[in-house]
């Protein structure tokens, strides 16, 4: 079979999306050199770094971002080109969520604030329910996302009835189709409870928590009297499953993410305390690990102590967000980009002086910390408090990196997300 | 030699073999290298088309026939009578059929489609293949494909961890 005839080759994976394409280098020595002379796979597109956390400080201005300095020369957290009125510019934009460097705007649009291309998503038959929406894309399979609408239980539901039920009818918008579509979705194996189980928790299901997305699975954490517990929604089967969440359950719940090597969850035990469990899964089998169990007190008292005020990465300054609105984004604009990321002396995995020690227990000083999410491809995970010191946890070393002060005026964020820049330039129904 | 018959403009294409293989030319257009010979004035005599013997030349003939806008098999009285979206339908399941051939025949139609230049036909024949890269392992890759893996293993793990996050 001649395979070797590259104009055939080239063609052929030139179709391919580029996780199969960075997985194709490794066949042989030909195809790595075919994907890389014609620069078939553009990694530097994609999100694969986290370079800032974008977040809401309340409903009614703009996101914000806290970022590396490179970064935030280069992308604005301001969303004026979804108003239509500019007076209303730097409030445009509250985030219902966010995966692989797009958004999910509470108007209706899905935004990617690195290209500054958006899409607006049509209304649906389940009216303007912007709660519990999730959005999944992943650019290294497909440049399509899809929206989940998962709506809470129904009034009419009598109370001795399972929770969650099967089917399970769930609105999803696609990109591919342009267009919201019912779908049923069957349960494997156990319900959480019943409905009365849901509904005697007072805050039963106003929210529904951040989600994960990992190999087309969506997991979206849910509450109810006796803990909480995950739904496990296979996006291409139809078909979901309950996983119960580690003792602890919703109320400590800070966070569910994906990472490294799948999805994960941060529990808060006490104001500086926190444990990390990693969810296994394996043939069938799915069971939650505890891999760390961390106290950021030491870290802290050491950063107060050490008075370090200048981190790697700062708060976007707002005449910097107004000024970035009036620069195009084009191929040159994101190679600038990546060079000046890549002169940027931060490097996730380097030592540096502002790497704290983690080791001893709570003593005197006892600060209020919040986690703000997971590194998407690195064991690392965000924490900041009340005075808006922000650290990155390395879950293999326990070692604990100052990041830099994340303004947010003494109280706790509304919305936060590890932001990963994606510069691919094809969103599907962008504007 | 360019003919005329029942008023159509006809092309004669050579396979290396010998055969020649008389076509309209609105059906050899499919092809945008033999286009763009027709619109440079090269093709007054015969075409040529080197590499490409005579069995797979009359499958790519086949398919461009089907394909051709309203001259195609199913003539202009069809397109006048079926709505566009059963025309569609028909050409998926015909797609479908003519597909159904063995590996060596796949890639000598998709290095065919390549030389020629017929998108449909390219997206159709490397479909198979670009399934076959996209839902299986390195090695059943490497089987499937009759490629041989010439790294050493160390060279292997450094090109893996070039991109580890496609591995996880």
């Amino acid at each position: 079979m001649d395979m070797e005839r590259t104009d055939v080759l080239v063609d052929i994976l030139r179709h391919l999306p580029p996780r199969i394409l960075a997985a194709s280098r490794c066949v042989c020595t030909s195809w790595r050199a075919t994907v890389d002379h014609h620069r078939l796979l553009r990694a530097d597109l994609l999100p694969l770094s986290v370079d800032a956390v974008i977040w809401d400080k309340d409903t009614i201005d703009a996101p914000m971002l806290f970022a590396r300095r490179s970064t935030a020369r280069y992308i604005t957290s301001r969303l004026d080109y979804l108003e239509e009125d500019p007076d209303y510019g730097m409030y445009a934009g509250e985030m219902r969520d966010y995966c692989n460097g797009l958004l999910l705007i509470q108007n209706d649009t899905v935004v990617n604030p690195a290209t500054r291309q958006w899409a607006p998503l049509p209304r649906g038959d389940c009216g303007r329910c912007h709660n519990n929406r999730y959005l999944a894309y992943d650019p290294t399979i497909s440049p399509h996302y899809e929206v989940f609408f998962i709506p809470r239980i129904p009034h009419d539901m009598a109370c001795s009835m399972e929770w969650p039920p099967s089917p399970y009818t769930m609105y999803v918008f696609s990109s591919k189709t342009e267009c919201w579509e019912e779908r049923s979705f069957m349960r494997q194996g156990d319900a959480a409870g019943t409905i009365d189980d849901v509904k005697s928790h007072p805050k039963s299901d106003e929210n529904l928590y951040y989600a994960a997305y990992w190999q087309g699975s969506l997991y979206v954490p849910f509450r109810q009297i006796h803990g909480g517990f995950l739904l496990r929604i296979n996006l291409s089967s139809d078909k979901y499953q309950v996983i119960e969440l580690p003792k602890g359950g919703i109320r400590s719940l800070s966070r569910l993410g994906k990472s490294e090597k799948g999805v994960y969850c941060v529990l808060k035990n006490g104001r500086c305390t926190f444990q990390v469990w990693f969810l296994y899964e394996s043939g069938g089998l799915i069971d939650w690990v505890l891999k760390n169990e961390i106290n950021l007190e030491p870290a802290w008292r050491e950063y107060f102590e050490k008075h370090i005020d200048e981190g790697p990465w700062i708060s976007q300054p707002d005449d910097q967000k107004e000024l970035l609105l009036k620069n195009d984004v084009n191929l040159k604009l994101v190679a600038e980009y990546n060079e000046a990321v890549e002169k940027d002396d931060f490097e996730w995995d380097s030592d540096d002086e502002n790497v704290l020690s983690t080791a001893g227990w709570p003593k005197k000083y006892n600060p209020d910390i919040e986690c703000l999410g997971f590194h998407p491809y690195k064991e690392i995970v965000l924490f900041h408090d009340h005075n808006s010191a922000t650290v990155a946890y390395h879950l293999n070393s326990s070692k604990v990196r100052y990041l830099g002060e994340m303004e947010h005026y003494y109280s706790f964020i509304e919305i936060s997300f590890p932001y990963a820049p994606c510069w691919t330039m094809d969103l599907p129904g962008s504007k | 030699m360019a003919t005329r018959e029942a008023g159509k403009k006809m092309i004669m294409l050579k396979s290396p073999d010998g055969m020649e293989f008389e076509v309209e030319e609105a059906v050899a257009m499919e092809s945008q290298t033999i286009r763009k010979m027709i619109e440079d004035d090269c093709a007054d005599t015969a075409i040529l088309i080197p590499n490409i013997n005579s069995k797979i030349l009359s499958r790519v003939i086949e398919y461009c026939n089907k394909h051709v806008p309203t001259t195609g098999a199913t003539g202009a009285a069809a397109s006048d009578t079926v709505a566009p979206a059963a025309l569609a339908e028909d050409l998926k399941i015909w797609d479908a059929e003519f597909i159904k051939v063995n590996r060596a025949t796949r890639f000598d139609l998709i290095q065919a489609a390549s030389y020629l230049n017929i998108k449909g036909l390219l997206d159709l024949t490397s479909q198979t293949t670009i399934d076959t890269i996209s839902d299986n392992s390195l090695e059943e890759i490497r089987s499937f494909l009759s490629t041989k893996n010439d790294y050493l293993p160390e060279e292997e793990q450094t090109i893996r961890r070039e991109n580890q996050w496609a591995f996880q």
